[in-house]
């Protein structure tokens, strides 16, 4: 499990969101381990702090309140957060990409597909323009594009939403980056379209050994893409550990809840299970765990203190009073 | 993008049928009788049914339209009454004098607006902005004919550097052309700014940024481009303001324009020049308008392969 | 935000009146109360403007023409020794009554017609439309100097003309609400529920449109001050002795080669006056409807 090495490690990320109505805290006190080679599945609600998460690793605040207050970020040995501007401009869409949840808007109207990828391309490598097209024409071929050299000189207005997401994968991979966060790349998507992009994912990923990071609000999507886990809930990592062992035992109640709201086959039941209650409104946190107002399993602690970390080894971690016989994390 | 093309020039020319009805409606609503107006009070009977013959005003309505589109058509605009000459040979030369000083106008303010807009657009909060926007807002509220005579004061009677009237050199043009420009650059400007804030916003942005590409690159490859498209409407829009706004600008600085000759045409009654004159500037406009539209498209990939 | 600020002011109480709502959300924009404060000041000079003048604004003085600004006369005099602060502060009087009579009659008249040519449709819609179409073909000034050719020169006229060029602004803007309006689901509800077309029209599409209108309303006496002084400029609109801005600069320009003051403050009585009702135009608009602004 833990013999390969970490290629990204999180320590203690914060972000925060200075806006006119006050500070939101959307990521506190963050830490996770990205292995070499394998994919992590970040999963929450919406509002949970997944997105804020990649836009942190990658550093797109600007337009934005939003700024990292705290934490460090290490990507082979560096603090990405000790870098200047410019010397993160060189890692974004070179080492580390992203692709978005929006393939209809994050492609830009007005400029021709091959002429948007092939820029990052010119960006990073030492590349004229016409081999930067040959690389663009083979990648789009990679993703199972049809028609490839129509649709290098097409607009993405002439695309399908299906095939505005190969191209922002293309995109994303051209410049063989070694980390893709991918963040919910399949939710604007159907159902069956999403099935097709996942499965070109893996594929690609098979081929490559990139490392993922798989942002989604669905836990099935976990269970097919990811080796490891971390679940988030109100700006916070709630559980962490490798997918077998989280889908088998989970152990914080939320994590729990998640997985019973998950339709199971074959099975009929009068109601699917929902969570009680609604994410705490983000000026009113409660006070202890988080989760406590919502938890069938909260005790008097819960509602006072917040739990820490209780590590059980193997990169299995959980955030719940109910695992304080697991090692505490300081 | 040719049928648009086409449908976009066929309605062109559909407005301007209509503005021409307007047009040779001109005389006509003249309350009282017009060419005792042009000829004076104290004018014969038979000079007022000379002119009244010359101009067709005795012939039915339908057909006075007729003729006068007929002649239209041919290049005849009709005499003018002042000075017997054909009202095109008068036209002509000032027409040339006054598309100059448009053309510069139009050209220094639309560059520099959008510098300008732009300049603001990535400096929100700053003093850079706070200057850009201060300037629009100064720009947009300020008489051009108020400005005209400050300048006139400033860098003809005090500094002495620059003349103040006529159309003899491109020194005499500096002046007007700046006054001309100063509210079109304010509304470049301003919608530059407002446009290009609005596509930084947009996902594409983030997705330019994810890439890692330069920050220059981003704001003016993605986000400028981008918001391009509505400034050129804008710009278009404001062109007819610019258009009748040439007429106090060409009366400041004694400009030998139609503009001023619009002004003093009037001022003279003569009226079959004013007529041509009203429907030669709706003329441009229009047509300037069916540029804009077609520019609109050629940056808009959406409208150019419908 | 918006949603937790709104939940915020739910739970302690406020009581939320559109014109509440309104009046927090432009108080924030600090350019937008200057102009409000500027403009009651405008309205109270035009309102005062006789008593409130040192001179009268015929009073001539042979002996004293042309005189630049001093303690006696604050912004000089004019070619009759007039006096030109009382001139100009009597000239607010003339430049806000063309502004918001001619302005308030294309705001009911141009608003009726984009209300009915919107809801009626049809054949009623087409030509109305393409009219507009027409007065727009012309461009800015041009028309209302065609139709104060038509009709003289004088400031009645020049009203006239303002108005007629303004019309298509306001029937296109009211035009536009109503479409938009006509097929939302509350005025669908309302005619399920047996609204009339007339109350349909009055209570449920025309408060809907109204924040443009207000919007258009401020921006449009801006625009016909300007035309007002434009055309008097030229010769074309207010005449003498009356004190009219645009006048004053039209009689300033040949004493622009010796003197500054006489072309200084008509301009700038214009230019601040311009400026307030563009600002107030634009904070309206910020608060009245955050989707149009900075349109």
């Amino acid at each position: 499990m833990t013999d390969r090495k970490n290629i990204l490690e999180v320590k203690n990320l914060s972000t925060y969101f200075f806006t006119d109505n006050g500070v939101v805290r959307a990521v506190e006190n963050l830490s996770f381990k990205l292995q070499e080679g394998s994919t992590l599945g970040i999963v929450g609600e919406s509002g949970s702090g997944k997105s804020v998460t990649a836009l942190s690793i990658m550093g797109l605040f600007k337009g934005t309140t939003g700024r990292v207050v705290e934490g460090e970020i290490i990507f082979e040995g560096k603090d990405l957060l000790k870098l200047s501007e410019e010397e993160r401009r060189g890692i974004r869409g070179k080492d580390i990409s992203m692709i978005f949840q929006e393939p209809m808007t994050s492609l830009n109207p007005v400029l021709k597909i091959g002429e948007q990828i092939s820029e990052a391309i010119i960006e990073h490598q030492n590349v004229g323009k016409s081999e930067a097209m040959e690389q663009v024409v083979q990648i789009l071929k990679d993703t199972g594009l049809p028609r490839v050299e129509s649709i290098v000189n097409e607009y993405p207005f002439q695309l399908s939403g299906g095939q505005r997401q190969r191209v922002m994968i293309a995109m994303a991979l051209v410049c063989r980056p070694k980390i893709l966060i991918a963040d919910e790349p399949t939710t604007a998507l159907d159902v069956t379209i999403q099935a097709q992009i996942l499965d070109l994912m893996r594929r690609l990923k098979e081929r490559s050994g990139t490392s993922i990071i798989f942002i989604t609000h669905s836990l099935g999507v976990v269970a097919e893409m990811c080796d490891e886990v971390l679940v988030m809930y109100c700006s916070r990592a709630m559980e962490t550990g490798n997918v077998k062992d989280v889908f088998k035992d989970p152990l914080h109640p939320y994590t729990r809840g998640l997985m019973a709201s998950i339709p199971k086959l074959g099975e009929r039941v009068e109601e699917l299970y929902t969570i009680p209650g609604n994410v705490p409104n983000p000026r009113f946190m409660p006070k202890g765990c988080k989760f406590a107002p919502r938890c069938s399993e909260a005790m008097d602690i819960c509602h006072e203190e917040e739990p820490p970390f209780f590590d059980f080894g193997g990169g299995r971690t959980s955030r719940c009073w109910l695992c304080s016989n697991g090692r505490e994390v300081k | 993008m040719l049928r648009y093309l086409i449908k976009r020039i066929l309605s062109a020319f559909g407005t301007m049928l209509l503005v021409s009805v307007v047009a040779f409606l001109f005389i006509r609503l003249i309350p009282g009788d017009p060419v005792r107006l042009m000829v004076g009070e104290d004018a014969s009977y038979e000079t007022v049914m000379n002119v009244t013959r010359k101009l067709g005003l005795d012939k039915p309505l339908i057909t006075q339209y007729g003729i006068w589109m007929k002649g239209i058509l041919q290049g005849d605009l009709g005499t003018s009454f002042r000075t017997g000459r054909p009202v095109l040979e008068e036209i002509a030369p000032r027409y040339g004098k006054t598309v100059r000083l448009a053309l510069i106008s139009i050209s220094w303010s639309v560059i520099l607006g959008m510098l300008m807009g732009v300049w603001s657009g990535t400096n929100v909060g700053k003093w850079q902005d706070y200057f850009g926007v201060t300037l629009t807002v100064a720009g947009q509220a300020v008489p051009a004919f108020w400005i005209g005579l400050l300048l006139i004061y400033v860098f003809g009677v005090r500094l002495k550097v620059l003349p103040v009237s006529g159309a003899k050199n491109w020194k005499a043009l500096i002046l007007p052309a700046f006054t001309m420009g100063t509210s079109m650059a304010a509304t470049v400007t301003r919608f530059t700014r407002s446009s290009l804030l609005e596509s930084l916003k947009e996902d594409y942005i983030r997705t330019a940024r994810a890439k890692g590409l330069k920050e220059r690159v981003v704001i003016w490859k993605h986000g400028f481009r981008n918001s391009l498209i509505s400034v050129v409407t804008v710009i278009g829009m404001n062109f007819g303001a610019m258009l009748g706004g040439s007429v106090l600008i060409e009366e400041v600085f004694v400009y030998p324009g139609i503009g001023s000759f619009l002004v003093s045409s009037i001022g003279l009654r003569d009226y079959v020049v004013v007529q041509a004159l009203i429907l030669l500037l709706s003329a441009h406009y229009v047509f300037i308008n069916v540029f804009v539209d077609i520019v609109y498209a050629i940056l808009n990939p959406e409208i150019r392969f419908e | 935000m918006e949603k937790t600020a709104l939940m915020n002011q739910a739970e302690s109480g406020d009581i939320r009146t559109p014109f509440s709502v309104f009046w927090k959300k432009f108080k924030k924009q600090k350019t937008g109360v200057v102009a409000a404060v500027f403009f009651v000041i405008l309205v109270f000079v035009a309102i005062f403007c006789y008593q409130l003048a040192p001179y009268g604004i015929n009073e001539y003085d042979y002996s004293s023409v042309m005189q630049p600004p001093s303690a006696k006369h604050w912004f000089g005099t004019d070619e009759f020794g007039r006096d030109l602060f009382s001139r100009v502060l009597c000239g607010t009087r003339i430049s806000l009554s063309v502004g918001f009579l001619s302005v308030t009659i294309v705001a009911i008249v141009g608003s009726f017609i984009g209300l009915f040519s919107g809801y009626i449709g049809g054949w009623f819609d087409t030509i109305i439309m393409s009219l507009s179409d027409v007065l727009y073909a012309f461009p800015g000034l041009i028309l209302a100097i065609a139709i104060v050719a038509i009709l003289g020169p004088g400031l009645t006229n020049v009203v006239i003309a303002i108005i007629v060029f303004r019309i298509p602004i306001f029937a296109r803007i009211v035009r536009g609400n109503t479409l938009n309006l006509k097929n939302s689901v509350y005025i669908q509800a309302a005619r399920s529920l047996g609204a009339s077309p007339a109350r349909i029209l009055f209570v449920h599409i025309l408060p809907g449109a109204l924040p443009s209108v207000i919007v258009q309303y401020s921006i449009s006496i801006s625009g016909s001050i300007m035309t007002s002084a434009s055309l008097s400029f030229l010769g074309m609109g207010a005449k003498a002795p009356t004190p009219e801005w645009g006048l004053l600069l039209s009689n300033a320009r040949i004493y622009i080669f010796t003197s500054l003051h006489y072309a200084m403050f008509p301009g700038l009585a214009i230019f601040l006056t311009v400026l307030c009702f563009n600002l107030l135009g634009d904070a309206l608009r910020s608060a009245l409807d955050p989707k149009l602004s900075e349109m």
